[in-house]
């Protein structure tokens, strides 16, 4: 029995231990040349040179095209995407009848910006051309996912014949996790398809799975093999602003050291404008308290949101924020109705029922919770919202049990949300 | 010139992209590889095959060719020019659809290399040799070469930059 309590007593002073230490990342907070950026520019400037000499030529606007695309992911700016947007249209308008190309590099601008329904049609269109058809089928998948035809999707991963490449694994992986809710069964698939392409040299695929499984881990509580990952990244690309993020994340969700957090935070802002660093802060502020810092960065991000250039990349924040922060209802609402007339997945339905019952309708979020939400959605904010439901509906066992569960995603969650399923536990 | 009289050595390119069934570091597990994409004379695959028979035609090999897009190359032959008849190299549209579509290289050991110089065609394809105003110019010129002469040229004659005198030959990229 004793040893049973040492034993207890080691994990749990384990867990407190914090993961991230400055020493391992503070080289990334200063500022260094991004190469990769550099050679994107270079690139851009060649290719422009092109396309000034001659106007028109659609293998130079491919090529901008391309290279907007990816200088996105390091300069933050939606312009960008914009711009690749309308120069792949003026492509695809001259090549829409001989090469499905143009439609798949369109669909994954809308996917950039959650235009879903925008980049079925694309995707669709591709289909019928019929060429490269394994690439389209790809983002047949990640495209059905994401507008919740869980059935589409399957078909589409079913027809991937090598069921060992690294593209059939990591999409075998998000439905896994997404779909049958089975996290352990993803990551075993996420480290498989790692395993496959480490010792490819290409670095920003590496980057992209090796971030990702850092993200996964995280979902699983297994914070050092995430902190490790977003390390490892780093160590390839310092630019690759995700994982740092991620460091972030762990600092502050996990460490409770909000300072370093900060830090991190500060310099990602300042390098890579996009409008999730202020929602970062807006909760590091709450959980310290300071109302005015809270609601500046609120403020800051719903504005820098609300560029309709962002399409629906930010609703679920802005969902949660009308829903929770602001208490406005109606607004929360409509934001709810409008994602899910788009794209009608089972966490969308857990807004729309949230929102219900924050309009005071709360039979009426029971009913949405379950037909759409219960059993087919396991995102932990979900299942808060379900234990919230559930409270407003009376029925304070199926609270407890879906907010008990929310809480196992604490760190997945943050501090201010796992705050509140601590509080509405107590009252429970 | 009869195109069949000439004895060539076909050779054809073909793009294999590796397809690493390995599940370890097992070093003796074998690597198995699949035809992806391939490419011989400049342009036929993009012109004559559709969209949706692409992928099937990339991974055809070259000897089932004739057997499985004769006909569509012949009908996008008429399609592109309703009146063929016969070609600079006298060759019918059955003829001529037959040559096309068996999307190989040829590579004479004995004549000099070229896609078409006036007397030696398809003996081979040297950088600098006009592909696509020749196959234009044998789609659409006629029998004497000089119909529909708008159709004829893609009035680009040569690269925009020179060549190199040694290996690798082509000219820098810029």
């Amino acid at each position: 029995m004793k040893y049973i309590y040492l034993s207890l007593l080691i994990i749990l002073t384990a867990c407190q231990q914090p993961i991230t230490n400055p020493k391992d990342y503070s080289r990334y907070l200063q500022p260094t040349q991004n190469t990769r950026l550099q050679q994107i520019d270079e690139e851009l400037g060649f290719w422009q040179n092109k396309l000034n000499k001659a106007p028109g030529d659609i293998i130079s606007e491919n090529k901008i095209a391309g290279l907007y695309t990816r200088r996105f992911s390091y300069s933050g700016n939606i312009n960008e995407i914009h711009c690749a947007d309308s120069l792949y249209r003026q492509v695809n308008y001259l090549n829409h009848t001989t090469s499905s190309g143009t439609f798949r590099s369109l669909a994954a601008n809308c996917i950039t910006q959650h235009r879903f329904l925008q980049a079925k049609q694309y995707i669709d269109s591709a289909l019928a051309l019929g060429d490269d058809k394994y690439l389209t089928v790809l983002m047949e998948f990640d495209v059905a996912m994401e507008l919740g035809d869980k059935y589409r999707a399957k078909k589409a991963l079913n027809s991937i014949t090598d069921k060992s490449s690294f593209d059939y694994l990591i999409r075998q992986a998000k439905y896994k996790d997404h779909v049958e809710g089975d996290l352990d069964a993803a990551i075993s698939l996420m480290e498989m398809a790692c395993d496959k392409i480490k010792d490819t040299h290409n670095p920003s695929l590496y980057c992209w799975i090796r971030s990702n499984l850092g993200d996964f881990y995280g979902h699983a509580n297994r914070y050092q093999l995430s902190y490790k990952c977003y390390l490892d990244v780093l160590a390839t690309d310092p630019h690759y602003y995700h994982a740092l993020k991620g460091i972030a994340w762990l600092a502050f969700s996990h460490d409770k050291d909000v300072a370093n957090a900060r830090k991190i935070v500060a310099y990602l802002k300042l390098r890579h404008p996009v409008p999730d660093y202020d929602l970062l802060l807006s909760q590091m502020a709450a959980v310290e308290k300071d109302s005015i810092q809270y609601k500046q960065h609120i403020t800051a991000f719903m504005a820098a949101t609300g560029n309709r250039l962002y399409g629906g990349m930010y609703n679920k924040y802005r969902f949660n924020i009308e829903a929770n922060d602001m208490n406005d209802a109606a607004g929360s609402l409509h934001i709810a109705l409008e994602e899910v007339a788009h794209r009608p997945t089972p966490e969308a339905y857990s807004w729309l029922a949230w929102a219900y019952c924050r309009n005071g309708q709360v039979s009426k979020a029971i009913t949405t919770a379950q037909a759409h939400v219960i059993g087919k959605c396991f995102e932990p904010g979900a299942l808060f919202y379900l234990g919230k439901i559930y409270q407003a509906g009376g029925d304070n066992a199926k609270a407890r049990k879906y907010l008990t569960t929310a809480q196992e995603s604490s760190y997945e969650l943050g501090p201010v949300i796992s705050g509140r399923i601590a509080e509405t536990l107590k009252t429970l | 010139m009869k195109l069949y009289s000439l004895l060539f050595i076909v050779s054809g390119m073909i793009v294999f992209s590796a397809c690493d069934k390995d599940d370890d570091d097992d070093d003796r597990k074998p690597n198995y590889y699949g035809t992806q994409d391939q490419m011989a004379r400049p342009a036929i695959n993009t012109v004559f095959v559709s969209a949706a028979d692409k992928d099937m035609f990339n991974t055809t090999v070259p000897s089932a060719m004739n057997a499985a897009f004769g006909s569509k190359f012949k009908a996008r032959l008429m399609a592109l020019n309703a009146g063929y008849t016969t070609n600079l190299l006298g060759l019918t549209a059955d003829q001529f659809s037959n040559v096309l579509v068996t999307d190989v290289l040829n590579a004479s050991t004995t004549a000099p290399t070229t896609f078409y110089d006036g007397t030696n065609v398809l003996t081979g394809r040297a950088l600098a040799d006009d592909v696509i105003d020749v196959e234009l110019t044998l789609i659409f010129g006629g029998p004497n070469g000089t119909a529909n002469p708008g159709l004829t040229s893609d009035k680009v004659n040569s690269n925009d930059k020179a060549f190199l005198a040694s290996f690798p030959y082509l000219a820098t990229p810029h």
